[in-house]
């Protein structure tokens, strides 16, 4: 009978709070489909790039010799490893167009077929597919290289290309550079090409980094030069992938995780009011022999429905969009999307966690609340809702009617302004971050070479020269390093001429620097840790030697990790032979002799293509603003009817008393606009935080140096106004609850 | 004459069941003087004095507040009615339980064009030292009085209690009582009384049986008795 009672009471709490109800359903299950959504892809990413690895047999370095290596079997058993020459070279398919033609290798880095066919025969050719949709290239169709046309079989990835960078100072890949394969024999015919080596470690206890070195030391041991070496671990067109995979899994347990604390302050709350009027019930079901875990299972039952179909409700439909978000992911990693699986554990924690949090927050609020005697609980009735301490510290002699009234109204349950004060900065940290993924996004397009280089192409050559460069050309000497103890960190040192032309760096005060000095970027400052005039230590990637460098000036930018010094005192300090180069700036087309390997990027190609590679970033920014706006409005919209339902008598009150409808709406409904703007404010450092620890992750992961969070000022007022709008837009709602309360109410009150 | 009711017709229709609550309710009171409806309960006396109150619309009939027809103002204009005119006291007190004692009588003085002062209200029902008390710290006589102070801050032209004392024991009934006489005599505030406690009827100067939806006894009374002389 009782038990009758208590489930009425619970369906008419129900439909007397349904917003509540409501507002916390939509927040479970929107925590539930992002926790599922995001970890399912980032589970399917994560599996898909290593099964790629691991069946494609990905290199773990790879390494450049002066001389072709004679006796790579001998090499290979002492060094314990698989060791494949491949050859390469990079082909102008158009202006703005770069195909790397690479051919076949039968140990490591296999290509994995996309779509299509491996080559099988002569004349037949595999490209990577986002280059060839993008280029009008289909399967089956012929393309010209050197004169001769070859059939386009299949669409292929490389385990060494995952992230298709064209050069390992590029952040990002642009569209009009392309990876393709032919077969050997194919490849000898064009009679061009440089060899490079990518070795495979057979399995070992020892780190790959020793391993390395000591093959390094074979190497040179032979008297072979080694003119470039890239670990694995330090090579961005395959780290990239693990640092993506990071930030994704990262994101897709932070953002549910705000979310579903959202949802427990609200089902916290439904509980304790439920609990609260019912206390007189409790005391007398007490009384009455009922066991404590039978009265604590009974008000578990609301929490535990709604986390329950919550959790379903949202972790079911997040897997159905993961195989459009992979596959729309793999146009900035090229990895075979073989298939698509579910995570077993990640979708039991999809459905799990929020019903155990949301029921273990329950739990407490019962215990707490019911910790009474039965005497106290029976008496419970009498006990008015509590004044609570900052209610009761407040001093408002000097303040306006208006303002007092609003700010008690929202100190009256704190419960509820810590919700509404959270759910806004959350909000405001979703969309402030979409915001800043659109800035850095510009930043690593553009910003990162466009301040500083004056110059049309940029020329590497495989091997050292000496040979005079035309009018037009400067010469550059460039070799990776890193700081002792972080490998994963690395910087560039270049030679260059001194007073280039070709460079316009600036220091802290604007002035030009000229480059007859050691000048450092911010990021190789930072990353170094060090100020102008310290002398540091860095040590050469290539053969591990250590040297010591002096900075004389910071430039004022963050384009890359560079320390430029002039050409002859870089040759000095490193011990290259006096007056060699490796690569040039330029502003002509250099007409090289066919032997000279090299690659060229055209500057115009490292500008094309922003606005095409930044079209889904803006639709994913996009989707992010519109998702805070929706959650701000969810929130606005909960707590709004929360202050009206909690409001009635003394919105009746106000009605007899002569208040205008509008006048009540004032008082009670614009009492939030104080806490929604606090709120915002409070999620601006948030913002900062949040990016911030994203950049570290990136910089630990791979050493990537980015401009600090900064937010700008218009981003902060468009974040906002769209804040207000939809606080406007909910509480445009909530009006009508307020003008639908009749008088009568009030009369009524007490009466009970 | 500051009331003329004449004629009012009032029916509450639930399911199919209509119920005539009131028949043709005719009551006049002159200005300065305190009536006090007498009934039992459900006899029509809260309906009636919402009715003058403007907080509900009758059926038919008509009532005169002030030379103002109640009965025919808009909606808007009832609201200006309630907010310049007249003060309310209800049986349980309904004080905002998250304001203190001095913000409840703002709530009111907030939206008058000439206000009393709050302290001086306060002063009035003796209630100043607990100004910054809220209502749940306050006995039922006290928070009655707070009441009884926000009503009259205004200074309203009519002041209507629907059974004041009707949750406060004798001592505290009576304060009540010394105090809606101090004030009648006072200010000049025209008093309407809800009650079903007869003996209250000994400090007004106009009764009326209220039974049924009818008025079936009106009388004026000679010996009016000083609050404190009422016993029950
Ligand atoms: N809103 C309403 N709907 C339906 N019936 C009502 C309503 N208000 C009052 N009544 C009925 O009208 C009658 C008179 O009520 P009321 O005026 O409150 O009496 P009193 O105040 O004298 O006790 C009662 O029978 C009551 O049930
Ligand atoms: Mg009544």
């Amino acid at each position: 009978m009782l038990k009758m009672t208590i489930n009425r009471r619970i369906r008419r709490i129900l439909s007397e709070n349904r917003s509540q109800y409501i507002g916390s359903f939509i927040l479970i299950v929107l925590s539930s489909f992002l926790f599922s959504f995001m970890g399912q892809f980032a589970c399917n990413f994560k599996r898909l790039a290593d099964n790629f690895r691991i069946n494609n047999i990905q290199e773990d370095a790879s390494f450049v010799t002066s001389v072709s290596l004679t006796s790579l079997t001998e090499l290979e058993s002492m060094a314990d490893a698989v060791i494949e020459e491949g050859l390469k070279f990079d082909y102008q398919l158009a202006d703005g167009l770069t195909l790397r033609i690479f051919s076949m290798n039968e140990k490591i880095n296999l290509p994995g077929i996309v779509e299509g066919r491996n080559v099988m025969a002569d004349g037949e050719i595999l490209l990577n597919p986002v280059f060839a949709e993008s280029n009008g290239f289909g399967i089956g169709d012929e393309i010209k290289i050197h004169g001769k046309s070859y059939t386009i079989t299949g669409y292929l990835a490389l385990p060494n290309y995952m992230y298709l960078l064209q050069s390992e100072v590029d952040m990002m890949p642009r569209p009009g550079f392309g990876i393709a394969v032919v077969s050997r024999k194919d490849f000898a015919g064009f009679g061009i090409g440089s060899p490079f080596y990518s070795v495979k470690f057979n399995h070992s206890p020892e780190p790959l980094r020793v391993r390395s070195a000591r093959l390094r030391e074979l190497i040179v041991e032979k008297g072979v030069e080694i003119a470039e070496w890239t670990n694995a671990d330090d090579n961005k067109r395959i780290n990239i992938v693990d640092a993506e995979v990071e930030i994704i899994s990262m994101v897709s347990k932070a953002v549910p995780t705000a979310i579903l604390l959202l949802a427990v302050i609200i089902v916290s709350r439904i509980v304790s009011r439920l609990i609260k009027r019912d206390s007189t019930i409790i005391g007398t079901l007490y009384a009455l022999g009922y066991r404590k875990r039978e009265i604590y299972f009974h008000y578990l039952r609301l929490p535990l429905a709604l986390a329950i179909t919550g959790s379903i409700a949202g972790a079911l439909p997040g897997l159905l969009p993961v195989r459009a978000m992979v596959s729309f992911i793999f146009d900035a990693f090229n990895i075979p999307l073989t298939e698509i699986e579910t995570d077993a554990g990640r979708m039991a924690a999809s459905l799990i966690i929020p019903v155990l949090i949301i029921v273990l927050s329950s739990y407490i609020v019962i215990r707490s609340r019911l910790r009474r005697s039965p005497a106290d609980l029976l008496r419970g009735r009498k006990e008015k809702t509590g004044i609570n301490f900052l209610e009761r510290a407040l001093n408002l002699e000097k303040v306006g009617f208006t303002v007092k009234f609003q700010i008690r109204e929202q100190l009256r349950s704190l419960s509820r302004v810590t919700f509404l004060l959270l759910g806004i900065a959350v909000a405001t940290v979703m969309m402030q971050w979409g915001f800043s993924l659109k800035k850095s996004t510009d930043f690593l397009l553009t910003g990162g070479v466009s301040g500083i280089y004056e110059f049309g192409y940029e020329y590497k050559f495989d091997r050292l020269r000496a040979d005079p460069l035309p009018y037009g050309a400067e010469p550059f000497s460039a070799a990776l390093f890193v700081p002792p103890g972080a490998e994963k960190k690395d910087l560039y040192v270049m030679g260059v001429l001194p007073a280039s032309g070709m460079l316009t760096l600036t220091g802290k005060s604007g002035a030009l620097l000229s480059t007859d000095m050691v000048i450092a970027t911010i990021p190789a400052a930072k990353m170094l840790n060090t100020a102008e005039g310290e002398p540091i230590r860095v040590i050469r990637k290539i053969d591990g030697r250590e040297f010591t460098i002096r900075v004389d000036e910071i430039a004022d930018t963050y384009a890359g990790n560079f320390i430029f010094m002039p050409v002859d005192e870089y040759n000095k300090m490193f011990d290259m032979p006096e007056g060699s180069y490796n690569g040039a700036f330029s502003n002509v087309l250099l007409d090289l002799p066919a032997d000279v390997s090299h690659s060229m990027v055209t500057m115009e190609e490292k500008m094309a293509g922003v606005e095409e590679l930044l079209g889904p970033t803006k639709s994913m920014i996009g989707f992010v603003v519109f998702m805070a706006a929706i959650i701000g409005m969810i929130i606005v919209y909960l707590v709004s009817s929360m202050i009206v339902d909690e409001n009635t008598i003394t919105i009746s009150l106000m009605k007899i008393f002569g208040y205008r409808r509008k006048e009540v709406s004032n008082l009670v409904l614009n009492s939030s606009t104080m806490v929604v703007v606090l709120g915002y404010l409070l999620g601006i450092p948030l913002t900062m935080s949040a990016i911030g620890s994203m950049i570290q992750s990136l910089e630990d992961s791979v050493g990537l140096i980015v401009p600090p969070a900064r937010i700008s000022l218009p981003y902060i007022l468009i974040g906002f106004l769209v804040i207000m709008l939809a606080y406007e837009v909910s509480k445009r709602l909530s009006k009508r609850k307020v003008n639908a309360i009749p008088m009568s109410e009030a009369l009524k009150a007490g009466m009970e | 004459m500051i009331i003329d009711v004449s004629e009012l017709r009032k029916s509450y229709r639930t399911g199919n069941v209509v119920t005539e609550v009131l028949k043709g309710v005719g009551l006049r009171l002159d200005e300065g003087e305190i009536g006090v409806i007498l009934g039992p309960s459900g006899s029509g006396k809260s309906t009636l004095m919402n009715l003058i109150g403007g907080i509900d619309r009758c059926d038919s009939g008509k009532i005169t507040v002030d030379g103002i027809e109640v009965t025919r103002l808009t909606d808007e204009e009832l609201t200006l009615y309630r907010r310049e005119r007249l003060g309310f006291v209800f049986q349980f007190y309904n004080l905002i339980p998250n304001l203190t004692v001095g913000e409840n009588i703002e709530v009111v003085s907030n939206i008058s064009t000439s206000p009393l002062k709050t302290d001086e209200v306060l002063d009035a029902v003796d209630m100043l030292d607990k100004r910054n008390r809220f209502p749940q710290e306050l006995s039922g006589g006290e928070q009655q009085r707070t009441s009884l102070a926000r009503a009259i801050v205004k200074n309203p032209g009519l002041l209507l209690c629907d059974e004041p004392t009707g949750a406060l024991d004798y001592d505290s009934s009576l304060s009540i009582l010394k105090l809606m006489q101090g004030i009648n005599v006072r200010f000049r505030t025209t008093i309407l009384m809800i009650t079903h406690n007869s003996a209250i009827a000994g400090l007004a100067h106009r009764v009326f049986r209220l039974r049924s939806g009818e008025i079936t006894e009106e009388l004026v009374n000679k010996s009016i008795l000083p609050a404190e002389e009422i016993i029950w």
